[in-house]
């Protein structure tokens, strides 16, 4: 075999190479995993807002797009926008929402800013993720009354949507995705720098001295004990009417949707149990309380210290934690599309 | 051998190392990486259970009481269940060992919801009591003490702040009385402090009925069974693991004896594929050394016959050069010497035997034609290109050697006629063919009558031109279907073939001798020709080759004898003669040994009668043929070389008998003894003839020599030494037959010659013929001036002698003959001398 080509010797190299690079250089498979480090708590009870998030820009665009997209609804009507209108509060301002051909819930929408940082999201906490609450809307019958199926149908029609889909996941367009890309839009929707986290930050100047006296009354009094965390709010459910029976209280009859996450467990202990809200924008998302009956802030201070702590405060406290409450707005994210 | 076990080894271990590095490798791996994400996950959710814990005891003990913390961690510990759940489900035997983990964690996120909520209620209600019991206590009226709610209030405070520390177990019950007991007594309070009491047992109640509550969960949280199932799930998976490890380890370490042997092999292919590219490379130019320092010129073509590759030689050979010739057809050679036919075969040959060789004339660039040896070769390159490989060599020089051997070998350098071979060759063919068509075929020996002279007195150069000038003479008088070739020397000979018969024949044989007799003009001398012709024919006189050549020889001597430039045919009489001849030859071969020879003597008397000499005679009495005359015999011994024995025994008896009768009879008697042409010829004659005189003690001048004059002209320069040599001997010197031959005086002179014996034929006549007496007188006047004494034979008769004594007057003569007497035998005459003594009387025989 003096003059021909030396296949062996070719074949040789090549297996050598690549048995080395293969086997000896590279390192075993995936070991990494998804471990999202979580920060030590700072030990306060409550932490001021990040100031940005860090997110993927081409999902936040396409989370926006379709947030704003009536082809979410059965008839084409009614985007998410439409109840959670994100120049106002991130809600409607009615004391219920109003679904699909006009058809009205039992419960005040909830806000979507900041809804990133709930433990659980809706009043139930029946979603654990803002990508399982997606679906909760898009097939409620009283609101969107569509499904999956047909979204996906309607969005695959669309050439733009079918790039950007492609463009991210390189696949077409699936539930999963959507979820997602609207779940990463409403996580970038932040209203931080509020002036409430300004002072947590350490600017003494940022509250009055009145709000001062409300942060003061809001830590005295317990209200903390609830409504703590980043999201002052919205990291565990508790009973409304602690100290006192708030529903029989009440000039109307029961409601389903007054059992509360007893709905979703149906576990004795957890009837009227209720995830505590935010207070963050606490001032601009009236309405208040799981069925939208509170108009004025005041008043739901009133309500909150006589059934929670059982405390009925004078007009001067009253005032002040009204002050401390409208510290908590922060800036809004940039509307629309 | 040694390359068929590596090829092996390598083919098995590239099996190995596919099935390795494909299969079992990626499976192990798999699986090995599938456990390691359990471990880490396993590992993961364990530190995050722990973190998770220390949260709860803080909350729990309210060094935080932030839940964002917790929740993340819930949050993510589910995660980590949930993964761990699904991943270990697809592990053989490992699922089961999660299953009882899920089940102990079962409903701990419910539990953190219910812990955070009443961990909540518990601190704030802990606080407004004691806040509020403070004020309540501080604002009793002395008839409020009364009740005794001052102290129960304080103990119900201690209580529930030991039940809130998680202590107040036993205190429940304690706690609950109290409750009742001071609901009851709100009955006895206003308005005011009845609410406020009631306030404050609202919050007593949360905190009594949450705080032991508060604590079991905690508990729960905290000491949950699930981390032991956890450590064993781990300890199994680890065990796993391991296992898998191991086999991985066991794969690596194969892939990698089999990667090394494959760096082994493969350092070891590599070097040998350097050492073979080398080695070819070496090839390579030593090929192409040898190709372009070949001597033979090599020619390469494609498929299509054009040329690709030509080596310095061959352009030598055709005059082109390498750019002249690359690209073309080898047909710019072609020369047209050889038809189509002929490349036809050749293409036929390559095509059927891959190659072909041959003689081809073809031309160079010049134009000037050449013949090359070729051969042509197809080969097959390894890329598969088939070409055709030529090989020649210019061999026009050696063709025309070739071509000049051959002539050498078949024609006569010097007349370019065909020489003996090509003669015999042409005779056979011809006498073949004669036989076939039953025709007449006539042979001529030529043989030229004074060639000898002219190559003795001129130089051979003269008898080169000669012979050259005859063969054009005779080229010119024959047929073309004749042939003319020279045997050798001056005798040349001819091929009629289809002859008439002798008429034909004579007339061409007539005109060859005028043409051969007009005179050459050779060195501006005009040497006068002639030549003898020797005539025979098929089948008349002999069948084959030897017989024809034989008779003709024959009948040519006899031309020759019969007085030159004339012809003879070959006759019946002459092939007796021959025949004869033979017959004489191998009897005289016996003769001296039998005693058949012997002398004769014959008595020289001169004028005055007195014997002065005898001439001793050689006579020859054979048992078989009966008496034979030396005529007849000493040519035939001459050409047998019988004359040389034959001579000795002539000159010895002779001298012997001479020296016996001097002693006894006359002492001064002269022997005369002849002399062959082949016995002068002899060149230790002089030698021999002294040592014979010295032997016998006889004196040179008792004994003479007879030659005949055309003896002694036949080589005048020769002839002159001897007879000087035997003159100093003292010897005396006859010249035999003197006036038949061709003879010169002055030459006879200037040879110191003592005798002149006048032939018998002038003597027969003499007295009687006029002719006869003018030639015999002027004989003896001639030798009379020069000195020379005369001998007369044959004289028979009175008149004869008379008329001798007459003419030759007073310068005297010797005479000799029947006259006086015939040739005796020894005895015999022995009694001669005893009869007539000295002197001779003289008895005439005849009257």
């Amino acid at each position: 075999m003096p003059y021909r080509t030396p296949i062996f010797l070719i074949i040789a190299v090549g297996l050598t190479v690549w048995a080395l690079w293969g086997h000896f250089m590279s390192p075993s498979a995936e070991m990494a995993m998804p471990v999202s480090e979580i920060p030590a708590s700072s030990g306060q009870q409550v932490t001021p807002l990040p100031l940005q998030v860090s997110l993927d820009p081409a999902k936040v665009r396409l989370g926006r797009q379709l947030f704003h997209d009536p082809r979410l609804s059965r008839d084409n009507t009614i985007s998410c926008a439409f109840c959670h209108d994100l120049r106002t509060g991130g809600m409607d301002s009615q004391a219920h929402a109003v679904g699909i051909d006009g058809r009205v819930g039992e419960l005040n929408s909830p806000t979507v800013f900041n809804s990133g940082f709930n433990f659980r999201q809706f009043w139930d906490g029946r979603a654990s993720t803002l990508e399982e609450q997606a679906a909760g809307p898009v097939h409620s019958p009283i609101e969107m009354d569509s499904s999956w199926e047909q979204v996906i149908d309607k969005l695959t029609q669309d050439p733009v949507y079918l790039k950007a889909f492609d463009a991210i996941w390189g696949e077409p367009v699936k539930a999963q995705h959507i979820q997602s890309a609207l779940a990463t839009f409403q996580r970038s929707l932040i209203t931080p720098n509020a002036p409430f986290d300004r002072f947590l930050r350490g600017d003494s100047k940022a509250l009055s001295e009145e709000a001062h006296r409300g942060w003061d009354l809001f830590r005295n009094m317990g209200c903390i004990s609830c409504h703590q965390g980043v999201n002052i709010g919205g990291n565990m459910f508790a009973n409304l009417g602690v100290m006192g029976d708030y529903f029989s209280d009440l000039d109307r009859p029961l409601r389903p949707s007054d059992m509360g996450r007893y709905n979703v467990t149906g576990h004795d202990a957890d009837r009227h149990l209720f995830k505590v809200p935010s207070l963050r924008n606490i001032a601009r998302t009236a309405p208040y309380f799981h069925d939208g009956s509170v108009e004025s802030l005041g008043e739901a201070v009133e309500i909150m210290a006589r059934y929670q702590l059982g405390v009925l405060i004078d007009e001067s406290d009253r005032d002040a934690l009204l002050a401390f409450l409208n510290t908590l707005n922060g800036d809004m994210p940039e509307a629309g599309l | 051998m040694n390359t068929r076990m590596l090829k092996l080894g390598l083919l098995v271990t590239i099996v190995v190392t596919l099935g390795l590095a494909l299969v079992l490798l990626p499976e192990v791996t798999a699986g090995l990486n599938r456990h390691e994400n359990l471990r880490a996950r396993a590992e993961r959710l364990h530190m995050a259970e722990s973190r998770f814990r220390e949260l709860v005891i803080g909350l729990r003990h309210g060094v935080s009481n932030n839940y964002d913390e917790g929740n993340a961690w819930m949050q993510q510990i589910s995660a980590y269940r949930a993964r761990l759940s699904e991943d270990s489900s697809r592990v053989k035997g490992l699922g089961m060992m999660f299953e009882p983990y899920m089940e102990k964690v079962q409903g701990q996120e419910a539990l953190w919801e219910a812990f955070k909520l009443q961990n909540a209620l518990v601190r704030n209600s802990l606080r407004y009591f004691q806040s509020d019991a403070q004020q309540f206590v501080l604002e009793l009226s002395v008839l409020d003490q009364g009740l005794n709610l001052h102290h129960e209030i304080l103990a119900l405070n201690n209580a529930l702040f030991l039940m809130a520390l998680g202590e107040g177990n036993n205190e429940s019950v304690v706690v609950k009385n109290r409750l009742l007991s001071l609901r009851d007594k709100a009955s006895y309070l206003d308005e005011q402090q009845a609410h406020e009491l009631s306030r404050l047992l609202g919050h007593a109640s949360i905190v009594s009925q949450y705080a032991p509550v508060l604590e079991a969960q905690m508990r729960q949280l905290v000491h949950g069974e699930g981390r032991t199932v956890l450590m064993k799930f781990a300890e199994v998976n680890h065990a796993m693991l391991q296992n898998k490890q191991l086999r991985a380890g066991r794969y690596r370490t194969v892939l990698l004896a089999s990667v090394v042997f494959l760096l082994l092999a493969l350092l070891f292919l590599g070097l040998r594929y350097m050492e073979s590219l080398r080695s070819r490379a070496r090839e390579l130019s030593l090929a192409g050394t040898v190709f372009d320092s070949s001597q033979q010129g090599i020619v390469v073509t494609n498929e299509q016959g054009d040329i690709v590759r030509v080596n310095p030689a061959f352009c030598h050979i055709t005059g082109y050069s390498e750019e002249e010739l690359l690209g073309k057809n080898p047909r710019v050679l072609k020369s047209g010497e050889q038809d189509k036919d002929y490349y036809r075969a050749m293409w036929q040959s390559l095509k059927e035997c891959g190659r072909w060789q041959g003689e081809m004339t073809n031309r160079k660039k010049s134009g000037e034609h050449y013949v090359q040896w070729g051969n042509i070769d197809a080969v097959t390159t390894e890329e598969g290109d088939r070409l055709f490989v030529g090989i020649v060599s210019d061999i026009s020089e050696l063709v025309t050697t070739r071509e000049r051997l051959a002539t050498l070998a078949y024609f006569d350098t010097l007349t370019s006629l065909p020489n003996r071979v090509l003669f015999r060759d042409r005779l056979l063919h011809t006498l073949a063919q004669s036989r076939r068509e039953q025709v007449r075929t006539a042979l001529i020996f030529i043989d030229l009558d004074n060639f000898k002279t002219v190559n003795d007195t001129l130089g051979h150069a003269a008898g080169d031109e000669m012979l050259r000038e005859v063969a054009v003479r005779l080229q010119r008088r024959i047929r073309d279907s004749d042939t003319v070739a020279r045997l050798g020397g001056d005798e040349f000979v001819l091929i009629l073939m289809d002859v008439t018969g002798p008429e034909e024949v004579a007339r061409l044989a007539e005109e060859i001798i005028l043409a051969l007799s007009v005179s050459y003009r050779i060195a501006d001398i005009d040497v006068p020709g002639g030549a003898s012709l020797g005539i025979s024919f098929y089948p008349d006189d002999g069948e084959d080759m030897d017989a024809l050549m034989k008779h003709a020889d024959v009948a040519m001597y006899r031309a020759k004898e019969s007085g030159r430039n004339t012809y003879q045919f070959f006759t019946s009489e002459m092939a007796t003669n021959v025949a004869d001849a033979l017959r004489i030859e191998s009897s005289l071969q016996q003769a001296l040994a039998l005693g058949e020879l012997s002398m004769y003597y014959q008595p020289q008397i001169d004028a005055s009668g007195r014997l002065v000499g005898v001439e001793a005679l050689i006579r020859w009495h054979s048992a078989e043929l009966g008496w034979v005359l030396p005529d007849r015999f000493i040519p035939i011994a001459e050409k047998s070389g019988l004359i040389g024995v034959l001579g000795d025994f002539a000159l010895r008896e002779s001298c012997r008998q001479c020296v016996a009768w001097r002693k006894q009879y006359v002492p001064d008697l002269r022997i005369s003894v002849n002399l062959s042409g082949a016995q002068f010829r002899n060149e230790s004659l002089a030698e021999h003839v002294a040592t014979l005189l010295h032997e016998l003690q006889l004196p040179g001048s008792a004994l003479e020599l007879e030659i005949t004059e055309t003896v002694v002209m036949e080589d005048v320069a020769r002839g002159k030494a001897i007879l000087l040599a035997l003159k100093k001997l003292g010897c005396r010197l006859a010249i035999d037959d003197f006036g038949t031959g061709y003879s010169s005086l002055a030459y006879l002179k200037r040879f110191s010659v003592d005798v002149l014996k006048i032939d018998k034929s002038f003597i027969d006549g003499l007295g009687v013929e006029s002719d006869d007496t003018a030639v015999a007188e002027a004989i003896l006047s001639l030798a009379h001036s020069l000195n020379l004494e005369v001998v007369a034979e044959g004289v028979e008769t009175r008149i004869q002698l008379d008329t001798l004594k007459r003419l030759a007057g007073d310068s005297g003569f010797t005479a000799q003959g029947f006259y006086f007497s015939p040739p005796l035998p020894a005895q015999e005459f022995e009694k001669w001398l005893q009869n007539h003594g000295r002197k001779a009387t003289v008895t005439p025989l005849f009257t």
